[in-house]
């Protein structure tokens, strides 16, 4: 979040960050090339930049994706997730290099225009083996050209998260065409074993990750609360949150955040506002619930960021009764007011 | 709304994995081999001009030397266009080996040489043989109709060391 506008809020983890992901990406396309010079000399050097950056491009890809579903399974991934947006826009930029290199050296000589060639220049020979494999690299990367052009802040603000969350959900269909890029070109072309060994061992983890996370997710979310005839939830003893920690709840089919510190108890959207991060993952922290993600902050009691943030969440009437927690089902407007249950030494107490 | 949204992702990472997985076994099994080099592309197929054509081959025609010997003509090949250098059939000699002769070359003749130190007067050089791979010879107007003998010499050793009769030209054979 940020006051006055800024194209980057930089700050030093995000500075870290993108240092170490731009010494990795450099040590991985000299070891690359290197290994390709000695391997096979007789590459042009266009060739081996085409396949360096191409084959950078394409796992961290496979690392992009696979970074939600690992945090969803342990939270010590999530340093990752923090800055993951550049990593894509990195990504994008080495896609785009190949992608440059591949038109410059294969289509841009001929008397066809380049990007009609790319399209065009194999034909289909039948089924799907016989596909042609330009067609999908142009469209993994007109897909990624699209996500890595929205990345930014500004349109995650003006588009929303949800909409903005639909949009990049289609990192899935880029991925899907990239792999068969690769798959009906270079995997077709050389043939071996380890080339697709190692295609289909980045389709194995990404799917299994991203199934085991789905699971988990899914078990979480079967336990939905039944609420009495006052829409009151019972929502688990207090002693089950430690302080200044968060637990998750499924009421009325939306996950609720419910937080307790300094012998109060409060219950918000455990959808963060930046990037609807999991704020019940989070803690508190000088009186705010922090999002795990990126850091955002609102107030347990309203469920707004502290001044001159403007971000809310919607808020939730709590209850505490001998020790034990009720959510009220229906939420309050986004930056309602609600005073949080106060846990009394013994008995129950009433927010 | 997240719920919503999390129900799409669902679906969709799960339906663009099974996709991706299916399609990934489809590319990999079913490649076919890639075009083989007499492959004539379409806009010269069109015109009625096919590949060099390999009459036909054989790999015994020198004894100890690892050589195979193939006939080639542009049968079928119409106007100037011709896809070999020259004007008529062509012997191709694919050398497996070095042949371990210094400067060797490769005569056509009619007859096989009586003094193997001197060519019959009757030959007619084809061209440079060296290393290894594949080398293509215009065959001479007389050596059209096949028959005769090819003759290796070596410059350096001034001497024949191989020889091979050669198959009478295939029936219908561009000559």
């Amino acid at each position: 979040m940020s006051v006055g506008y800024r194209a980057v809020g930089w700050n030093r983890n995000k500075t870290l960050y993108d240092r170490w992901l731009l010494i990795g990406v450099g040590l991985y396309l000299a070891v690359f090339i290197g290994v390709m010079v000695v391997v096979n000399p007789d590459a042009t050097a266009e060739t081996m930049i085409l396949r360096a950056v191409g084959s950078a491009a394409l796992i961290l890809l496979h690392v992009i994706l696979c970074i939600g579903p690992l945090c969803r399974m342990n939270p010590r991934f999530l340093p990752l997730l923090y800055n993951r947006r550049h990593m894509g826009v990195t990504m994008f930029a080495l896609g785009l290099v190949h992608g440059g290199f591949a038109i410059f050296q294969y289509h841009a000589l001929g008397d066809t225009n380049p990007f009609v060639s790319v399209l065009s220049g194999v034909p289909w020979s039948g089924g799907i083996a016989g596909l042609p494999f330009q067609p999908f690299g142009v469209l993994g990367l007109v897909i990624l050209f699209l996500m890595a052009a929205t990345s930014h802040d500004f349109w995650l603000a003006n588009l929303t998260a949800p909409v903005w969350k639909a949009l990049h959900m289609s990192v899935y269909v880029a991925w899907g065409a990239l792999v068969l890029h690769v798959a009906l070109g270079v995997v077709q072309d050389d043939r071996s074993y380890a080339m697709s060994g190692a295609l289909f061992a980045g389709i194995l983890i990404v799917g299994f990750l991203h199934a085991r996370a789905a699971h988990a997710e899914y078990k979480r979310d079967e336990s939905d609360r039944i609420p009495d005839s006052d829409g009151w939830v019972y929502a688990g003893p207090v002693d089950d949150i430690a302080d200044s920690r968060g637990i998750t709840r499924v009421i009325a089919g939306e996950r609720v955040a419910i937080f307790h510190w300094d012998g109060k108890v409060a219950a918000l959207s455990n959808v963060c506002q930046h990037q609807n991060g999991p704020l019940g993952e989070g803690r508190v922290i000088d009186g705010c619930v922090t999002c795990p993600w990126h850091g955002y902050q609102y107030r347990p009691e309203d469920g707004r960021s502290p001044p001159p943030f403007e971000e809310k969440v919607p808020t939730f009437e709590v209850r505490v009764d001998d020790g034990r927690i009720y959510v009220q089902q229906r939420p309050l407007p986004a930056g309602t007011r609600c005073e949080p249950a106060v846990v009394a030494d013994a008995g129950g107490d009433r927010a | 709304m997240i719920a919503r949204l999390r129900k799409t992702h669902a679906v969709v990472t799960s339906l663009v994995a099974s996709l991706v997985t299916v399609a990934f076994f489809s590319a990999v099994t079913g490649a076919t081999d890639k075009p083989a080099p007499e492959a004539m592309p379409a806009v010269l197929a069109d015109r009625g001009i096919v590949a060099p054509t390999v009459e036909w081959e054989r790999d015994d025609l020198w004894g100890a030397f690892p050589i195979v010997t193939r006939w080639r003509s542009d049968r079928g090949t119409q106007g100037e266009l011709r896809l070999l250098d020259t004007r008529g059939p062509a012997i191709e000699l694919d050398l497996a080996a070095p042949l371990g002769r210094p400067e060797v070359l490769l005569y056509w003749s009619p007859t096989l040489p009586t003094d193997p130190e001197a060519l019959p007067g009757t030959s007619h050089l084809l061209g440079a043989v060296g290393g290894v791979g594949t080398r293509r010879f215009a065959l001479p107007a007389p050596a059209e109709a096949g028959g005769g003998h090819l003759l290796l010499y070596s410059l350096g050793q001034a001497g024949v060391f191989a020889t091979a009769a050669l198959p009478a030209a295939p029936d219908g054979a561009d000559r």
